[in-house]
Formats: structure tokens, C-alpha cells, sequence
């Protein structure tokens, strides 16, 4: 699609033309799909994220700088209906301990073959709270004290969220190797956001403590 | 973990997920789902855009429908109908001198009885002609109301009519006494011989039996002379002859839609009135009216409109805010027409903002940008005598106590309104009741 294709279904959707919001909800599906994926714990979620996000670029399309480009703005509304989303689930929190996986013996990360599905569905098994903020630092880029603001949390609460999220990552990616995990298989274990510290001895996994 | 670990893990995350486009296929069933979602919303977008223009068009509508109602009966006019300028050149003959104001007076009532015996002016006539030529410049220069004063007169000497005769306590009703009906205005037509038009030169004339004015007479029907009800003439020129103005009370109800704006009415946003006002009428002209108005003003506004202290990490594209006002009113109201029972005024004066409630909500560049999405202040703000007013108001009385009026205006800041400071100025149409407390005569 060249960019004047682009402006002209930009345009078409400013006057609610419902053909031009298809085809650039066609055009940008998988864009979108996979941002949301990214920050949702399934596909389904993920959809339901996404369409919200067009539903808000096609209410506030007349607000879209046309000097700017439009997929970063609607990968921003993306973004930020992926942070509603989060907001909105925020009900629960989690207890765990990570602590133990810090002696985890590190892995050769970098040498790891995983496609994109392997690693979506690692993000996916995170604990939402761990997964926005990894999302948003790791993938976007955003700073501590940016994710804090954005999500209502402190910057210390954001980094670690990020480093049990790391942590978390780090053994579904060593396990990844393992046999009983399985290519494309669940992982084995329940994840949990560790707000507070349990002494939790043992395993470190299926522990967690609803609050 | 080591920092480098902490990077590649990263890495191969942003690597791996970061340009998810070919991933996904596009699936039919989510589409429909976002139509629904969009089925379902189904705001009426259009409202907000139309509802201005469509303020304005009712408003020119309300001026159109004043201006038709405001159409004069044309009752002078018929009694002017078939005089022509030279039927009226040998009354102006027949003046004894050129001070027709002062020997018209001295024999008004001879004039007047001729006049309201318009139905057997040659009788009248035929009588005492000598007294009556002099009379004709007075009443053909009270023309209009001022004919009603001197009417009034013979109304109050029925019996020398019926006589057809000139009585005695007539003609020696005091000069004074008639020049008082006649007022500094009424003077000025009497001494131009263009208006003599009226139905009582003519019958004047005809006493002079002069052969030119009595053709003329012919001419003039009775019923253009006779007044249709003279006992309403009467109370008439007692409230004028009186000339005592007394203070008008009134109390009317308003209801008013309008529109709001910040700086402009671009964004207009519609709002909503009601209140109540007390009015005096000090003049006839002149009325002065204060009250109080709660009103609901809500606004859209850029955020360059917007000034507040707190910083915004990403300033808010727009804000939308949402007032709930006392607006308390001083005018004064200039009436520039009024016949009948419809008036027209036009107003100006000052009100006081006192800000009960003040809303504001954010709207973002991006959508779901992290940020307040809104603020509200409570009873903070007050803006005394802040705001000018200015109002046109097309009044119709439907019967001596009541009168419906509706009134289009305009609110324009004299400061800055409200915590945002912007220059919040309304217009709308303001539709009301009012009742004239101490009103007892229909116009």
C-alpha cells in the first residue's frame, strides 16, 4: 500500500466510510495482532484488545497528524489499549519468590533458536503484570519511571516486575531445551507476580499465593 | 543475572517479537466483532456539529416570527384614506390666525363636538360655524392617539351632542384644560398643515359651508370618524391625560438552550438555562431586570486555551470541560418599539459568574496516553460582574398580567472564566414567562 493509499483510507475513515475502515483494519491487522499479542495471555484476549484499540482509532482518527506516520500512532493506541486492558484486570495480585532463580545456572541466551511463536508464547505465559512491563521496557523501550507513570505503579515496582519477568523468561528459555517440555507445549508451571516476599522453600513454581 | 544476559534476553525478545506484521492472519470473525462494537456505539456524531447551525437558523426564525407579528394594523391609515392634499389646503384657509395651537385650543370643544358627531356633522356644523372653523387645526394636528384626548372631551359632554348643539359648559371648558390632552408632541403635527388630514377637519369644514369642503366631506364615511369604542378611548386618555408613570413590576421565568465556546464558538458545545428575573420598568423605555440563572456550560477547548499551573507530562490534545454556574444577571433593557401588545426591546448589562462546579476532562493526541483524565473544582472561582451581556428580547402580551417573550443574547467575557481561564462566551435564545405583577390594564 503506498502512502497516498494509505491518507486516502485515512480520509475515507474520517467520514465513517465502514469500507475504508476495513480495509485499513485489514491492512494493519497483523500489526496490531501482534502488539496486543505481546501484552495479552492469549489470542482471544489479544483480539478483543485490538479491536478496542481500532475502535479507538477509528472514533479519534480526525485527531491522527497526518506529518506523522501512522503506523507508530496506531501502534501507540495499541499500546495503550493493551495498558487499559492491564488496568482494568488489575484485580489480583500474586505472591512469589523469585529469588531462587537467580541461581539458575545462566544459559547461553543468545545462541537459543526460538521462533516467533516459542517466545510469543513465553511473553504469554507471563503474569500480566510482569509481561506489560517487560513489554514496555524491553520491546518499547520505555524507562522505569516512564512505565511507572503509564501503569500507576512506582519505578521501583517496574524494575521489579522487569526482573522477575527476566527471571521468568530465563527458565521457560532454558527449559525450552528440556524434553518434557515440548516443542510448542505448555509449560508446566503457574506463574505469579511476587508483590511481596513469601518465604516459600522448595519448588518455584505452583506456589503461588492468591491474596 | 549479568547485565549482558539481561541485554540478550531482550534482545532476543525484541528480535523475535518485535515485527510480529506476517504472524497473524486476517481473521473475518474479529471484524465483525469490531463492527458490532461500532453498530453499537452508534453515537449520533452529526449532533454536535448540527445543533449550532440549526440554534442559529430558530433563532433568525424567532426574529422573523417578531418581525411579523410586529406588523402594524393599519388603523391610522384608513382614517387618512381619501383625503387628498388638496382637501386640506382650505381648512389650513380657515384658520383665524397662524397659531393654531393656541386658537385651535380655545375652541377645541366646539372642534371635538363636530368631530365625535361625525355621523350628523351638518347639524353640528350648521350651528355654530363660527366657533367651529377656528377648532379644525386642533384636532387634525392631534392626530393619532392625541385625536383620543380630544374625543375624550365630547365623551365627557354627551349632551351638548345630542342636542346638536354647541352647549355652554362646552365652550367654556378651560383652555388649559384642553392643552393639557395635548402633549409637547402633539403640538408639532398641529402647526404643520400637511398632516390636517384627519376626520375631524373635514367635519369642521363642512361648518364653514364652504362648497369645496363640503364636497370633501362627502367623501369621509362616518365610520372613519366615529371611534369603534369610545369607552375604551376614554380610560385611555385618563391614563394619559393623567400622565402618571408608575414603576412596572415583573417576574419572569426563563428557560434558555445555548451554546458555549471558548474563544470561539467553533467547538460550541450545547448548554442549558433557567432562572429567574425580577424586572422594573423605571421608564416606559427603560426596565432594569436582575436575577439568577443556573446554567450548565459545557466547552471544548484546545489545550492552548487551557491555562492551569500543573504540568502535564504529555499535554492533553483538548479538554473538555463541563460548568454548572450561577450566572446572576444586571440589565437594562431599552424597549425600541412597542404597539399593541408586542414590544421589542434591546438590553445590555453585566453578570456575575459564581462557578458552583467546574469538570474537566482530557483528551489525548494518543488515545489511552497515561495522564489525569480529569479534574474538578468545587465553588472556587467567582467572576463578579465578569461577563457582558448583550440581548434583544421580542415580548407578546397574552393578557394583562402575563406576557411570553423570547430573548436571543450574547455572553461575552470580560475576564477570564473559571479555573482553566479560558474565554468562555455563550449564545442562545432564552424563552420565558413573565408575569406583571402590578400590571391591572391591558395596553
Amino acid at each position: 500500500m503506498t502512502e497516498e493509499d494509505l491518507h486516502q483510507l485515512i480520509r475515507g475513515c474520517a467520514k465513517q466510510d465502514r469500507k475504508c475502515q476495513k480495509l485499513l483494519y485489514k491492512a494493519f491487522y497483523g500489526f496490531a495482532m501482534g502488539i496486543c499479542l505481546r501484552y495479552a495471555g492469549n489470542r482471544d484476549e489479544a483480539a478483543e484488545v485490538m479491536n478496542q484499540g481500532f475502535f479507538k482509532v477509528f472514533t479519534h482518527i480526525d485527531r491522527y497528524d497526518h506529518d506523522r506516520p501512522f503506523k507508530a500512532w496506531l501502534g501507540r493506541i495499541m499500546m495503550n489499549a493493551s495498558i487499559d486492558h492491564y488496568r482494568a484486570n488489575l484485580k489480583m495480585a500474586y505472591t512469589d519468590d523469585l529469588e531462587k532463580a537467580e541461581h539458575i545456572s545462566d544459559g547461553e541466551l543468545a545462541d537459543k533458536k526460538l521462533n516467533y511463536d516459542q517466545l510469543l508464547e513465553m511473553v504469554q505465559k507471563l503474569p500480566q503484570a510482569y509481561r506489560t512491563v517487560f513489554n514496555l521496557f524491553a520491546i518499547e523501550g520505555y524507562g522505569h519511571d516512564e512505565i511507572g507513570e503509564m501503569l500507576g505503579i512506582s519505578a521501583g515496582t517496574s524494575k521489579s516486575n522487569l526482573h522477575k519477568a527476566r527471571q521468568k523468561l530465563k527458565l521457560m528459555i532454558l527449559k525450552a531445551d528440556q524434553p518434557y517440555v515440548g516443542q510448542g507445549g505448555k509449560v508446566n508451571y503457574s506463574s505469579v507476580v511476587a508483590i511481596n516476599r513469601s518465604d516459600m522453600n522448595g519448588v518455584f513454581f505452583n506456589n503461588g499465593i492468591r491474596l | 543475572m549479568s547485565a549482558e544476559e539481561k541485554n540478550k534476553l531482550d534482545e532476543l525478545f525484541k528480535n523475535g517479537l518485535g515485527t510480529p506484521e506476517t504472524h497473524s492472519e486476517f481473521n473475518d470473525q474479529h471484524w465483525n466483532d469490531l463492527e458490532q462494537l461500532m453498530n453499537a456505539d452508534g453515537r449520533p456524531r452529526g449532533i454536535v456539529y448540527w445543533l449550532p447551525r440549526l440554534g442559529a437558523v430558530a433563532a433568525i426564525l424567532l426574529l422573523f416570527l417578531g418581525w411579523w407579528l410586529f406588523k402594524p394594523v393599519p388603523v391610522k391609515n384608513e382614517q387618512v384614506v381619501g383625503l387628498k392634499p388638496s382637501t386640506v389646503q382650505p381648512i389650513t384657509v380657515t384658520k383665524p390666525d397662524n397659531k393654531p395651537t393656541t386658537t385651535g385650543s380655545s375652541t377645541g370643544v366646539n372642534s371635538t363636538n363636530g368631530s365625535s358627531t361625525g355621523s350628523a356633522p351638518v347639524n353640528s356644523a350648521g350651528i355654530m360655524p363660527a366657533t367651529v372653523i377656528p377648532a379644525a387645526p386642533v384636532y387634525a394636528g392631534t392626530s393619532g392617539k392625541h385625536n383620543r384626548n380630544i374625543q375624550h372631551v365630547t365623551a365627557q359632554q354627551p349632551g351638548s351632542m345630542k342636542n346638536n348643539q354647541v352647549a355652554p359648559p362646552a365652550n367654556k371648558v378651560p383652555q388649559q384644560e384642553i392643552l393639557a390632552t395635548v402633549d409637547n408632541k402633539a403640538k408639532a403635527p398641529i402647526s404643520n398643515p400637511v398632516t390636517i388630514t384627519d376626520n375631524g377637519v373635514n367635519t369642521a369644514t363642512n361648518a364653514v359651508s364652504d362648497g369645496q369642503t363640503v364636497a370633501l366631506t362627502n367623501t369621509i364615511s362616518p365610520d372613519a370618524v366615529v371611534t369603534k369604542d369610545p369607552a375604551a378611548q376614554v380610560k385611555k386618555t385618563k391614563l394619559s391625560g393623567a400622565s402618571k408613570f408608575k414603576p412596572q413590576f415583573g417576574l419572569a421565568m426563563l428557560v434558555s438552550p445555548d451554546i458555549n465556546g471558548a474563544g470561539s464558538f467553533q467547538n460550541a458545545k450545547i448548554g442549558t438555562n433557567i432562572g429567574l428575573l425580577f424586572s422594573v420598568e423605571i421608564t416606559k423605555k427603560l426596565t432594569v431586570s436582575t436575577g439568577a440563572s443556573y446554567s450548565k456550560k459545557p466547552y471544548l477547548t484546545d489545550f492552548d486555551n487551557y491555562h492551569v499551573n500543573y504540568k502535564f507530562k504529555t499535554d492533553p490534545q483538548d479538554v473538555y470541560a463541563d460548568c454548572r454556574v450561577l450566572d446572576i444577571p444586571l440589565n437594562v433593557d431599552y424597549k425600541v418599539y412597542s404597539k399593541s401588545r408586542n414590544s421589542f426591546s434591546v438590553g445590555s448589562g453585566l453578570s456575575s459568574y459564581i462557578m458552583l462546579k467546574e469538570k474537566y476532562t482530557y483528551d489525548y493526541a494518543v488515545p489511552g496516553t497515561a495522564g489525569p483524565s480529569s479534574f474538578t473544582v468545587t465553588n472556587k472561582n467567582r467572576h463578579i460582574l465578569g461577563v457582558l451581556n448583550l440581548n434583544a428580547t421580542y415580548e407578546h402580551q397574552v393578557n394583562s398580567k402575563f406576557s411570553i417573550a423570547a430573548q436571543p443574547y450574547l455572553k461575552i467575557p470580560l475576564t477570564n472564566i473559571g479555573n482553566s481561564q479560558v474565554r468562555l462566551q455563550s449564545a442562545g435564545v432564552a424563552l420565558g414567562l413573565r408575569w406583571n405583577i402590578n400590571r391591572s390594564v391591558t395596553p
